[in-house]
């Protein structure tokens, strides 16, 4: 991620905002001033608690949502904004997998059905081809060619995210957007998906978007990993920096709740204390600042920008 | 649905209608109003009483409740649904006659009813919240406030007696005669659908499978009519079946006032004429038909919905 400033990122997020109106007139800020880029043959690991924003950020990298402000960019063009035939044909770079195998597929349709519609519906392959596609996706996720014709109700689900994945790198995206893709998954099943995506990334040089609350498993495959708390990016880092260098109070606080076998189990684990306030009831100045054990008081008048603490560091603190 | 549960609720339909017959019965026995008089009456002529009497004998009416019942329903099942005692013509032959006219009206509001309110459902849930949504989501409330028998004389005034283009009267039961009182029984049933399509294709839009399907590039119009639609219609299906069944007793104030010859009109003379056995025969029918539509609509649901089906085998 080194020379990550001299390549053209595949895509781009400029300080994207995205509101929602709630109920009694409050509005609920899911992404605020967020700019972060994927860059071809990397992944970027995206966590944070629930309600963070990073799903609603993923939506609207592939435009199922608009910002409110700023824009996204595909290969430098801008296709935030985009209607129509427009945005279906930006859409076939940009694919995702979705975190429940077994809510993403129609029932009634057939394993060859699934991983090769995307295909029949942007006209790139017909029907009769289907069969032998089928097989060539199903053996690019290490699916036994037979399972071409079982139910997704036939699979587990480990070979049913395995199917997601095929679907989703059917049209050959240049992106690939992975919803908490491995959070349904039990332990080892979630190791394999992650080594499956790893070396399809090698081999098709995609960037991948991968959104998780696991930080743990977050530092295993991401080459940047960007922390958010309420709408707000408040660390951008290299991957394998998340667990040795991370500055921001609430990453630290976070890895705090990351369990090892080398722990040492006689101290008290820090916990965060309070609630997320909610992003209905975002408080001025840094969303963190209830719940942080380093406020100034500074925290209070003002969102701390982001700035390079370190070298390719990012870090939103005052206390930093 | 298994051959041994249709088979139960076929069962549990005759028990019904049993329950129906006796139950009509026994109200209009205890009903004031003289049925022989009634007659006499919508003859025109003025009897004295030991005329009544006798034809009173002549009917049966003087036996005792249960012998009364007893030998109506000895009839019902040789297929003898007794003699209309104004029309003096068997119940059967009469109903019928009756009853394919006001099959034909009920399918034909049935039918414009769909046409009309699944589109604009579609179209408000589409555009929710903009101003197609507003104006569709007003005019079903209007139409749903407006009671029909003053709906049929605005529509009869204008149609019928300004423009010329539809009789005023039914003269039969042409198409010409059918336009009318179909749009008025489907106006405020118009109304309550296209809300009731609009909260379900809502409901369906908010899915996962709806973004699901295009971010794979399904075309919009592709997911809004082949799936958003099917999945929004089961719901609806069991509603559209018990309407129907509504409709077809529900047509009455309708047919009177366009004069269609429909069971509606029948039963209203029947009530007003006294006419025991076609009121019987009248409430048996409708009963039936409203069971049977039923029971078609659970077996449609299950084809329509394999979940249901997949759930009773367990």
């Amino acid at each position: 991620m080194c020379e990550a400033g001299k390549k053209t990122p595949v895509l781009e997020a400029k300080q994207v905002t995205k509101r929602f109106p709630a109920a009694h007139g409050q509005t609920l800020t899911a992404c605020e001033n967020v700019t972060l880029s994927l860059y071809a043959g990397q992944t970027l690991g995206i966590v944070g608690e629930s309600g963070g924003g990073k799903s609603t950020f993923l939506r609207l990298l592939v435009g199922l949502e608009q910002p409110d402000s700023g824009e996204v960019l595909y290969q430098g063009t801008k296709i935030s904004g985009l209607k129509g035939k427009a945005l279906r044909d930006a859409r076939r770079h940009i694919q995702m997998v979705f975190q429940d195998p077994s809510e993403a597929f129609h029932p009634r349709m057939k394993v060859r059905d699934i991983i090769c519609e995307p295909l029949l519906n942007y006209h790139i392959i017909r029907r009769q081809e289907v069969p032998e596609k089928a097989v060539e996706l199903l053996r690019m996720v290490e699916l036994p060619e037979e399972f071409a014709g079982r139910y997704p109700k036939d699979l587990s689900g480990g070979q049913r995210q395995r199917v997601g994945i095929a679907r989703a790198l059917a049209l050959e995206p240049d992106v690939l957007l992975c919803d908490e893709a491995t959070s349904a998954l039990d332990v080892a099943v979630q190791k394999s998906i992650i080594e499956l995506l790893v070396r399809l990334q090698r081999e098709k040089n995609i960037a991948i978007a991968f959104v998780c609350h696991d930080l743990a498993l977050v530092r295993q495959l991401s080459h940047r990993t960007a922390v958010m708390y309420l709408g707000h990016v408040v660390e951008l880092m290299d991957g394998r920096d998340v667990a040795a260098r991370s500055l921001h109070p609430y990453t630290r606080a976070m890895l705090g709740s990351v369990f090892d076998l080398n722990m040492d189990f006689t101290k008290e684990i820090p916990v965060l204390k309070g609630e997320t306030p909610g992003p209905l009831h975002v408080p001025e100045g840094c969303p963190f600042r209830d719940r942080c054990g380093f406020v100034r008081k500074e925290c209070a008048g003002h969102m701390p920008p982001l700035e390079e603490k370190e070298k390719n560091h990012f870090c939103a603190c005052f206390a930093v | 649905m298994t051959a041994k549960q249709v088979g139960k609720r076929i069962l549990q339909i005759v028990v019904v209608l049993f329950g129906i017959s006796f139950l009509t019965f026994s109200l209009m026995y205890l009903a004031p109003g003289d049925p022989v008089r009634a007659m006499y009456a919508s003859a025109g002529s003025v009897p004295d009483d030991a005329v009544i009497e006798q034809t009173r004998k002549e009917l049966g009416l003087d036996r005792p409740f249960l012998a009364q019942y007893g030998s109506w329903l000895a009839g019902v099942f040789r297929g003898d649904m007794g003699t209309s005692l104004a029309l003096k013509k068997p119940v059967a032959a009469v109903m019928s006659a009756r009853l394919w006219p006001t099959l034909k009206l009920a399918l034909f509001s049935l039918f414009l009813v769909v046409v009309f309110s699944f589109p604009l459902g579609m179209l408000t849930a589409v555009h929710h919240n903009k101003a197609a949504d507003y104006i569709v989501r007003f005019l079903t409330f209007i139409g749903n406030a407006l009671p029909g028998f003053w709906v049929a004389l605005i529509l009869m005034y204008f149609f019928a007696l300004k423009l010329g283009w539809l009789p005023v009267m039914s003269t039969g039961t042409g198409f010409s005669d059918l336009v009318l009182p179909s749009v008025t029984l489907a106006v405020s049933m118009t109304a309550v659908y296209t809300r009731q399509v609009r909260a379900a294709v809502l409901e369906e839009l908010h899915r996962g499978y709806v973004w699901g399907g295009r971010l794979r590039g399904l075309k919009k119009n592709n997911i809004l009519w082949r799936h958003v639609l099917k999945n929004a219609m089961l719901p609806l299906v069991t509603l559209l079946g018990l309407s129907f069944g509504s409709l077809l007793g529900g047509t009455a104030v309708v047919e009177v006032i366009f004069s269609y010859p429909g069971l509606g009109s029948m039963a209203v003379q029947a009530v007003a004429n006294r006419d025991y056995p076609l009121i019987q025969g009248y409430v048996l029918w409708i009963a039936l038909i409203y069971m049977v539509i039923n029971l078609l609509v659970d077996i449609s649901y299950e084809y329509l919905n394999p979940g249901t089906k997949e759930r009773l085998r367990g």
